[in-house]
């Protein structure tokens, strides 16, 4: 169980919103040591509401992740942040500790590619090069992997 | 979620690329043993290869590598750049 997430039960603390057409005061849910406004939806449903989904906006938990989340503690998909159990909140939270997600996440990947670069592959050289790693065309449109393969890469 | 994820690049029932290599007969070899020539890019590094010298084609020559712990599982090929980065040659006669 994480503690900065201070266990959620009487922590719906009340935050000013920026937003003038909202009203006034958004009640926030801690998950996982993160504050979610209350009306973001736990995961979208339709790509309309792609900003306020709340889970996926973890490292490492996405479309398939939320899924098996809700689908685990029966919450249904348009579940929105505020309508969850104080049981539920804490059972998600519980979860996503234990998760290798976030900062451990970041970490194991970009040890992967140390590796391959310090044991000399190819694929480490592509890495460190910034050019494409999995055979691609270099002669045009490489963009991304120069905007994005670095010995330390941005994820 | 995927079990074979890690064996999506090959069937599973053809198992890994093993390659029958010649190596040494008396392990570890004794030293000034000449690396063992190969052009066999594509054959899995076996747990048995660990720490054994091998010279691998890449194309051109024959280029050394010594095979270590981490490279269990990937190929021989893979620690054998096949490319030369392009240099500019100034040309004196034009």
């Amino acid at each position: 169980m994480i503690s900065r997430g201070s266990s959620s039960n009487e922590q719906r603390t009340l935050v000013e919103s920026q937003d003038s057409s909202q009203p006034k005061y958004v009640k926030m849910v801690f998950i996982l040591g993160v504050n979610f406004p209350e009306r973001n939806l736990l995961k979208a449903s339709q790509p309309s509401y792609a900003r306020s989904k709340s889970l996926e906006t973890f490292f490492g938990i996405g479309n398939n992740g939320s899924s098996r989340l809700l689908s685990r503690f029966n919450i249904h998909p348009t579940c929105r942040v505020g309508e969850l159990a104080n049981k539920q909140v804490l059972d998600l939270t519980a979860v996503l500790s234990e998760m290798k997600i976030e900062n451990d996440l970041r970490r194991e990947v970009l040890n992967d590619i140390k590796r391959l670069k310090e044991t000399g592959t190819y694929r480490g050289r592509r890495h460190a090069l910034g050019l494409p790693v999995r055979g691609q065309r270099t002669r045009t449109q490489i963009k991304t992997p120069v905007r994005l393969n670095r010995m330390e890469r941005r994820l | 979620m995927f079990p074979t994820r890690a064996l999506l690049g090959r069937s599973v029932w053809k198992g890994p690329n093993i390659v029958p290599i010649a190596l040494p007969r008396t392990l570890p070899p004794p030293p000034n043993t000449p690396p063992i020539r190969t052009t066999k890019r594509a054959a899995t590094i076996l747990p048995n290869f660990v720490g054994l010298r091998f010279a691998v084609h890449n194309g051109k020559t024959y280029v050394e590598i010594q095979v270590t712990e981490e490279m269990v599982g990937r190929k021989l090929g893979e620690y054998v750049a096949t490319r030369k980065r392009f240099t500019y040659k100034q040309s004196k006669n034009k």
